[in-house]
């Protein structure tokens, strides 16, 4: 009797399904049509109007059936809460809806490819800025937006952050900031009456200190192997500093990694810390996520993030006393220098999407000053943009305070090809013993090779 | 082998065909012709596919790129788990047969695990492995806290423990297939065998056993093909972590994929479709050898 | 003698039913996490909340998309299996009961699809000049057209077991091959076919790859994708991922029930003797 109730019951399902399938199936197709019909008649309109008149006035412009696609991925610094709701704003004014379709983190990057090689990419999507979008080849993929309007209104370091071999490609919401640096915990260095270390025998010294007193000196999440990634990528400025144009010749590929001394010097003392203990014994057990949380129970006394820590995890973790912590540069291959950063992850427009007029007009939109004040009242970041006052949290500018000064570009958006997983993971069999500083180097010189030769055929 | 007029007539081959062409088109066409591209150096900042001969394969073979390791973890896994899901799945199965008033419910909770995403299998693991996590708890809770790990953290063990998920997961199934072979054992020989006295043991051994040859075989086959081609579950809790110890073939071809070494990493999917291949020969042979009749 | 049987069962049993705890103890994590607070649940411990946050799965409810996701889901998933299992089912009776060298070869074929692994970038080429992108058509061949090497292989161990007087019967009835094999083969065949389904239900239910390549709209992602949107747009909130998870098992549980029955009672007894 069960059996039989639970087939019919199956059955049942299984039809009602198939059946409204079958109809979403037809429906759906049936939308699609008169969507792009409508569409391809609006985005007529919509090319023509600029040609009739040079100054369209937002209330005379018709509202569109459009929809645009906008691709990210998972994580809190792609898509903001208040990405969404300006969104919907734009939505309410235009008519253009946009379809936000974020990915798991790690397929992202593999996923934007294929489809950008079929030819098949988002509309509108995220993506690494400066030299770091070469991987997504943007002079075949995305289009020139060097001569929208809001651009001019973007700070210096904006434009930087938005340009890829000489044309402007991307809109990207924050400002200038410090990098990332060692955040301490400021109640158990004075407790231990410690000083901000700035060299590496100075950092050894107090990881000494700390461990002695029963604390662990540094929270390094190694199950994440992308941050040990990000400590080799600091190494950037000391090694432009003492290597001339080293940057530029890297991403010329006239240049490799096994040649600079200061990285070799970087991997023996990161390797250092880690042999000495100053990690804890559970560093291939920790996680990222982790971090904050773990920060708080001051079972650890630093942390390697980035500066605007503070601004970014506000929401996340409301009980957080920032307060308590101050900033240092990582002071490896006795570095002083902060690899900053030019701005954050960029929206660009694919150059093969339909609907390139609509994908314009939310880039300008989300540029309108009236809309940006909603944006940064939000988000807290440092504005992109000039008429904007440039914000400076605590943690920034007591990590800008320890440095000598000196900045220059992370190797992060600073290196064509730089992949901080890829990096770390290297990184991480040299903790393991299983390859040399040099063999570390050599790897990482060889995966560039390859991807250098592929380019220039 | 020739076919009777009877035998074309009562199974006409239009039967097999959409299956076949649906299977040929959207599936074989295009993995089978991505093989092609395991000889070139596709890259997706390339805009030339050049054929580039058995440059990829040298380079995975190379000591330089340390792949070693990827194929003994994936060998590593595929046989241990193989192993346990038989041998956990048999148990289970000859114990749920019959005589137990719970089975069904026993048998719904045992089968359970396979049907929960991998995704959230992977978070769950990751954290009743943690350090601090579950595990290590119940360890130190019974005073066994000598025996406390870093479960996945650990290089020597990570494999292991990230293989015992997979045991964890899909015991279950090799439970019901070897279920469902049981029911094929005619209920006299059994009981034949009961009044004989015969131990349980012997029983096992001389009377099911036998006929649950097919279902080891099948469970053999599913066990090593799962297994090496094993990918999603390692993604989640290790990401083939820490330094690359419990890295399996298919990680690094995702992993390949992703930087848009798109060559580099079909000859890696090559390899490990070889290797599959291998195995399920391998086995088949091996069976056929100490083939048993039944009937 | 009886009595120490069922003593030693009664033992068997209880033995069995401590060893569920190695599953269920697993699930009563995510359960538990799933109704602790977003601060809470950051260290993630086995610990029972201080207050229970039903609240987390009407927060997740209530969120757009989420019963749009789960039809697309099911959609895929249930059209999917049916169109596999049925094809399969059909393709194996042949391979097996038609032993032909072609017919040899032709298997050998299907095992090829168990064994290769799938390739993106082609898969998606294909996909393109089929017109098959971003159509719900599309998406479910494409689902049963992975499926059914797997489904066969299992279809195939157990059609090769059914005795072929069963078919003999039909043609002295005068059915045709069609006929013959809905009303005779298809109905012996429910324990595999459940099996298979419920496989192919939680394998095709759980993933989230192919609506990531090969649909370009979100309104017609399934419910994985939905948990990434998520995770997304409301940070690292792990109370709500868990609740959301435990929410997208559910159905697989339920088709596993409702097909458990089935895959374990094994062949039909009455059909079979030995």
């Amino acid at each position: 009797m069960r059996n039989k109730k639970g087939l019919s019951i199956l059955s049942t399902a299984i039809a009602l399904t198939i059946f409204t399938g079958l109809l979403a199936g037809c429906g759906s197709n049936n939308n699609k049509g008169a969507a792009e019909s409508s569409q391809s008649a609006s985005t007529a309109s919509a090319s023509a109007s600029p040609t009739e008149s040079a100054s369209p006035s937002a209330t005379e412009i018709p509202k569109q059936d459009v929809t645009i696609s906008l691709t990210a991925a998972s994580g809190d610094t792609w898509i903001r809460p208040i990405d969404q709701e300006i969104i919907a704003d734009f939505t309410k004014e235009t008519g253009i809806k946009v379809d936000v379709q974020i990915a798991p983190a790690d397929q992202y990057a593999g996923v934007l490819k294929a489809k950008l090689a079929a030819g098949e990419g988002a509309d509108i999507s995220l993506i690494w800025p400066e030299a770091n979008a070469a991987q997504f080849l943007p002079d075949t993929n995305f289009l020139d937006l060097s001569n929208e309007p809001w651009v001019s209104t973007l700070t210096d370091a904006a434009k930087r952050n938005g340009t890829f071999n000489g044309k402007f490609i991307g809109w990207n919401p924050e400002g200038e900031n410090a990098g990332w640096g060692i955040m301490y915990n400021k109640d158990i260095f004075s407790s231990l009456g410690l000083e901000v270390p700035k060299t590496f025998d100075d950092l050894v010294a107090v990881s000494e200190k700390i461990k002695a007193s029963g604390v662990t000196p540094i929270y390094e999440p190694l199950k994440d192997s992308w941050h040990s990634g990000i400590w080799f990528a600091l190494m950037g400025p000391i090694g432009e500093k003492n290597n001339a144009g080293l940057m530029d010749k890297l991403n010329q590929n006239t240049a490799s990694y096994a040649d600079v001394p200061e990285f070799e010097t970087f991997l023996t003392q990161y390797k250092t810390l880690y042999d000495n203990g100053y990690f804890g014994k559970d560093a291939f057990s920790n996680t990222w996520d982790k971090g904050i949380p773990t920060m708080q129970s001051g079972k650890y006394a630093m942390f390697m993030v980035p500066s605007n820590m503070d601004v970014q995890s506000k929401a996340q973790y409301p009980e957080f006393d920032f307060a308590k912590f101050g900033e240092f540069p990582t002071p490896l291959a006795d570095n002083r220098s902060l690899a900053v950063y030019d701005g954050t992850i960029i929206r660009v427009i694919n150059k093969n999407s339909k609907h390139i007029d609509a994908a314009k007009q939310y880039l300008s939109y989300i540029s309108r000053p009236d809309v940006l004040d909603k944006y940064y009242a939000a988000s807290g970041l440092n504005p992109a943009f000039k008429a904007l006052p440039a914000i400076q949290a605590d943690l920034e500018k007591s990590l800008r305070a320890n440095s000598d000064g000196t900045v220059n570009t992370t190797m992060e958006t600073g290196i064509q090809f730089w992949d901080s997983t890829a990096v770390g993971n290297y990184v991480q069999e040299l903790l393991a013993g299983k390859k040399t500083p040099k063999q570390v180097l050599e790897a990482i010189d060889n995966d560039r090779k390859k991807i250098f030769t592929a380019q220039a055929q | 082998m020739r076919v009777s007029k009877l035998t074309k007539r009562m199974f006409p081959q239009y039967l097999l065909l959409p299956a076949l062409l649906l299977y040929f088109v959207l599936f074989l066409i295009p993995n089978l012709a991505s093989f092609y591209y395991a000889f070139t150096n596709w890259n997706a900042v390339g805009s030339v596919v050049k054929f580039i001969g058995f440059d990829n394969f040298r380079e995975i073979f190379s000591s330089a790129s340390g792949n070693g390791g990827v194929f003994r973890n994936t060998a590593v896994f595929a046989i241990y788990t193989t192993v346990l899901k038989i041998i956990i799945g048999l148990l289970l199965a000859l114990l749920l047969n019959e005589g137990i008033r719970t089975k069904n419910i026993l048998r719904a909770i045992f089968f359970m695990p396979i049907t929960i995403s991998v995704v959230l299998t992977g978070i769950m693991f990751s954290e009743i492995y943690s350090p601090d996590g579950i595990l290590n708890g119940l360890l130190k809770l019974v005073g066994l806290s000598s025996w406390t790990h870093a479960w996945i953290a650990e290089p020597q063990i990570a494999i292991w423990s990230v293989a015992t998920v997979e045991v964890w997961r899909a015991s279950g199934f090799a439970m019901a297939i070897f279920l469902a072979a049981l029911q094929m054992v005619p209920k006299e020989i059994y009981e034949a065998t009961e009044i004989d006295g015969a131990g349980s043991f012997q029983k096992l051994f001389y009377v099911t056993l036998p006929y649950l040859y097919q279902a080891i075989v099948l469970n053999t086959l599913f066990g090593m093909i799962s297994g090496l081609k094993v990918f999603d579950l390692i993604y989640v809790i290790s990401n083939g972590g820490p330094v690359r110890s419990t890295e399996v073939l298919n990680v690094t071809v995702l992993n390949e994929f992703s930087k848009g070494a798109y060559g580099y990493s079909t000859a890696m999917g090559l390899i490990l479709f070889l290797f599959v291949t291998l195995a399920y020969f391998g086995v088949n042979y091996v069976f056929k050898k100490f083939e048993v009749d039944v009937s | 003698m009886s009595g120490s049987r069922t003593k030693s069962r009664l033992v068997v049993e209880i033995a069995l039913w401590c060893s569920t705890l190695l599953i269920l103890i697993p699930l009563y994590f995510v359960i538990v996490n799933s109704l602790k607070s977003a601060t809470e649940v950051q260290m993630m411990t086995a610990k029972l909340p201080a207050v229970f946050h039903f609240n987390n799965y009407v927060e997740v409810l209530k969120k757009a998309n989420v019963p749009r996701a789960f039809m697309n889901s099911a959609i895929f998933s249930i059209s999917s299996i049916v169109v596999c299992a049925v094809l399969s089912s059909m393709a194996s009776y042949i391979l097996v009961r038609r032993n032909t060298r072609i017919n040899g070869m032709i298997f050998n074929l299907f095992l090829v699809g168990m064994i290769a692994p799938m390739n993106m970038v082609t898969t998606f080429k294909l996909m393109k000049t089929l017109h098959l992108i971003n159509s719900y058509y599309g998406i479910i061949l494409l689902y049963a057209a992975s499926f059914i090497p797997f489904t066969i292989f299992l279809y195939n161990s157990f059609i090769r077991n059914l005795p072929t007087d069963l078919d003999e019967a039909g043609v002295i009835d005068g059915a045709g091959p069609l006929r013959r094999y809905i009303s005779i083969l298809f109905p012996l065949l429910k324990p595999v076919t459940a099996t298979a389904m419920v496989i192919n239900f939680v394998g095709c239910w759980n993933d989230f790859v192919f609506p990531l390549y090969f649909v370009t709209e979100s309104s017609k992602w399934g419910v994985i994708l939905l948990l990434y949107q998520f995770i997304g747009a409301y940070y690292s909130r792990h109370d709500l991922l868990f609740a959301g998870a435990t929410m997208i098992a559910l159905p697989t549980l339920i088709v596993y029930l409702l097909g458990q029955k089935y895959i374990i009672s094994g062949m039909t007894a009455g059909a079979i003797k030995g």
